[in-house]
């Protein structure tokens, strides 16, 4: 760097500046020197200075430095881009009252070395491409957790100094770095690129062999989603665990691998994908079913050992909640808000039959980050899409894959509902009105609680009922409604409930399940008040309450 | 006639949406925006920008990004190599430290925009400063805000500056 500090260069200009300076002044100025304020910026601080605009600048440092307690040498100002030299006075430069100069503090023992230590542990050997492969690819071969035993590798691909830095590294710690690594945005973003993860995976060689020996695992491989899902999971190790530790996994009901495929087919690939449990496989498979984000649920509510029919067993899902309990930690994306309105676009709605768990998700539990991809990949967030999504040939691939989704999901109906700002400002307006209501006046909750089950309040077995009921009927519709915000979801669903299913909350059990109720008699169920008593526990479903009878008669 | 040398400084403009900001934003937020953007100053030869991880620096479009989608050329400055680090690295000690980031209110712009002013005395464009108000403006943006200011950017590809303690 063949530049010095300007005080160096001061003898050379100094004489042609003071010749300046001698012939300027007299003509130049012929105003009496004026007092301006002048505001000195550091990166810390600041301060407003009160001098005479025809202070020279070395006297102004003077003052500066005592002000900041350092030496006169230590300080460079820089105004408008320009290095303020020591024999100029503040009115050449141009510095008028109430304008800003920036002052430079150098520090005592020199300028900072250059940029150097690595962002993060191993970051810096993602930038390129090769890098990333070797990270990956050596994980690809074992499960992810032992992946820290490769981390020092790829290092020497590095530049020496950051190879010195990484080396130091203690191996024990290199867990932590590996934990951090996983969660840190750059990974994360990355681990959000299917494309180049996906490629990544095929270009390794096992993959490559075991494609040839098994060719539901190219399947799996060019199935965007879930590569996108398996990475996801791969992404919160809390989930992970407790998945694995479930030894009452079920199998998935229908073959995700095909019947042809042998028993370690997919044991195969878990390998490579760290293991993840069949279960889960079973739950995000075939996305043309409906939506996808339902299965996925369908594979984490299958956690609880529920079956896939709407069933009242809480104590199942009871383990459910302690698995969403386990927060990643420093995700950048958490909230409770979007999972619930994930949730709320599932067309069949398990959840209503399980308050307990709509509960316990929609009050403030943090959610796997995979909940939120999913809803990244909704071509409808676009918010979120702008910021994480890569490319939009990722985008178009998306709607190439699931276009019966995206029929479902009614785009332009909802959207261009939402673009008229007015209804959605009136929609928050309305479920302003519902909260303070339920704040101001408890006492008409019960009559709140159809609508007020969306917010989350569903401790009302009445509500559920009513709830699911109005929420079958709207289903459909309900399924359309893919929104961003949680809140307008549920009012809109609830609205539904109004309009659709207002006379029918209002009647009493025995006139809403009377259909249920003759189905019962004519199967031979005799007892009126049992099969009233059965249908409303199930909320009329009638198989469910044959089940429920048939236990009661049996006991 | 200066004796001293002028280097120049840029702003190299990214558009993290990649079009999706203005194909998907009138329909979304009911207004139309061009980009989501995010800037860095290039001088000295070097990238700068601001993230999740602090400051970082690395060569011109050396970032995950790729090329910027816009250059702006903001001005030159006298501010030596050696000042403009010194100045960097009080700033991101002070003003501009990881943790401090905030999509909305301290980003990549702010820093940009510091930075451009501190070199060269102009601030960036306005549209890009305008952005975040733009998007709260909006219902749309209003109710994703708490999910919005979760969110932490850091373009993969620099370094940053350090203390020698500075790995969190």
């Amino acid at each position: 760097m063949p530049h010095t500090t300007s005080k160096s260069q001061v003898p050379v200009p100094v004489q042609m500046a003071q010749n300046g300076q001698t012939s300027r002044q007299p003509p130049g100025k012929d105003v009496s020197p004026s007092i301006i304020r002048v505001l000195v910026k550091t990166p810390n601080a600041q301060e407003e200075f009160v001098v005479s605009d025809d202070t020279t600048v070395s006297q102004f440092k003077e003052a500066i430095s005592t002000q900041f307690k350092c030496n006169v040498d230590q300080l460079v100002l820089v105004f408008v881009g320009r290095i303020l030299k020591d024999q100029d006075t503040l009115y050449q430069r141009g510095i008028l009252d109430g304008y800003t100069v920036h002052l430079v503090i150098k520090s005592k023992n020199g300028p900072p070395p250059q940029p150097s230590g690595p962002h993060g542990p191993l970051l810096m050997d993602l930038g390129p491409r090769e890098g990333i492969g070797k990270v990956v690819g050596n994980g690809g071969r074992q499960p992810i957790i032992p992946i820290r035993n490769t981390v020092p590798t790829p290092i020497p691909a590095s530049e020496p100094e950051k190879a010195k830095a990484q080396s130091q590294i203690p191996q024990p710690r290199t867990a932590e770095r590996m934990a951090q690594m996983l969660e840190s945005p750059v990974i994360q973003q990355l681990l959000s690129n299917t494309e180049l993860m996906r490629q990544l995976i095929m270009d390794h060689p096992e993959v490559q062999q075991l494609m040839k020996q098994n060719p539901e695992v190219g399947h799996i491989l060019d199935n965007s989603e879930i590569l996108r899902h398996t990475l996801d999971l791969a992404r919160n190790p809390a989930m992970m665990q407790e998945m694995i530790q479930r030894p009452d996994m079920p199998r998935p009901p229908e073959g995700f691998w095909g019947n042809e495929t042998n028993p370690g087919g997919d044991n195969a690939l878990g390998r490579n994908y760290a293991e993840l449990p069949d279960s889960l496989f079973g739950g995000i498979q075939d996305p043309l079913r409906e939506n996808l984000f339902t299965e996925f649920m369908h594979g984490a509510s299958s956690l609880g050992g529920t079956s896939h029919t709407q069933s009242q067993e809480k104590q199942d899902s009871k383990p459910m909640p302690r698995v969403l309990h386990n927060p990643p930690p420093g995700h950048p994306l958490s909230g409770p808000t979007p999972v619930a309105a994930a949730m709320d676009q599932c067309p069949s709605c398990h959840f209503q039959d399980d308050p307990q768990l709509l509960e316990d998700l929609s009050s403030g539990t943090r959610f796997t980050g995979s909940m939120l991809q999913l809803l990244v990949q909704n071509p409808h967030l676009a918010a979120q899409m702008m910021l994480f999504m890569g490319s939009p040939q990722l985008y178009e691939q998306m709607r190439q894959q699931l276009p019966t989704i995206l029929q479902q999901m009614q785009l332009s109906d909802l959207l261009l509902a939402l673009a008229n700002p007015k209804a959605s400002q009136a929609l928050l307006q309305i479920e302003q009105g519902l909260q303070m209501l339920s704040t101001e006046a408890p006492a008409l909750l019960p009559w709140l609680t159809p609508y007020l089950w969306g917010l989350g309040r569903s401790g009302f077995p009445e509500a559920t009922a009513a709830g699911a009921q109005s929420k079958e009927a709207s289903g459909p519709q309900g399924r359309g409604k893919t929104d961003t915000r949680y809140q307008p979801l549920a009012i809109l669903q609830r609205l539904q409930a109004l309009a659709g299913g207002y006379s029918q909350q209002m009647q009493p059990p025995e006139v809403r399940f009377r259909p249920q109720m003759e189905r019962l008699r004519a199967m031979g169920f005799r007892n009126h008040n049992a099969n009233l008593q059965a249908l409303i526990a199930t909320e009329g479903d009638t198989s469910a309450a044959v089940r429920r009878l048939k236990r009661s008669q049996a006991s | 006639m200066e004796p001293t040398n002028l280097y120049p400084v840029k702003l190299y403009v990214y558009d993290l949406s990649k079009g999706l900001a203005r194909r998907l934003s009138p329909i979304m937020l009911g207004k139309q925006l061009e980009g989501i953007w995010h800037t860095s100053i290039v001088v000295h030869k070097d990238e700068f920008f601001f993230g999740s991880g602090g400051i970082s620096s690395c060569p011109p479009g050396g970032t995950l990004l790729g090329p910027p989608d816009t250059v702006v050329e903001v001005g030159s400055t006298e501010v030596t190599e050696e000042i403009f680090l010194e100045y960097l690295s009080s700033l991101g000690e002070s003003l501009f430290r990881g943790e401090a980031y905030n999509l909305f209110e301290h980003n990549c712009n702010t820093f940009s925009n510091e930075v451009a002013q501190f070199l060269t005395g102009k601030k960036i464009p306005s549209y890009i400063t305008d952005l975040p108000s733009e998007v709260l403006s909006t219902p749309f943006g209003q109710a994703l805000r708490p999910l919005l200011d979760s969110i932490q950017i850091q373009p993969p590809g620099g370094n940053t500056f350090g203390r020698p303690n500075g790995q969190s």
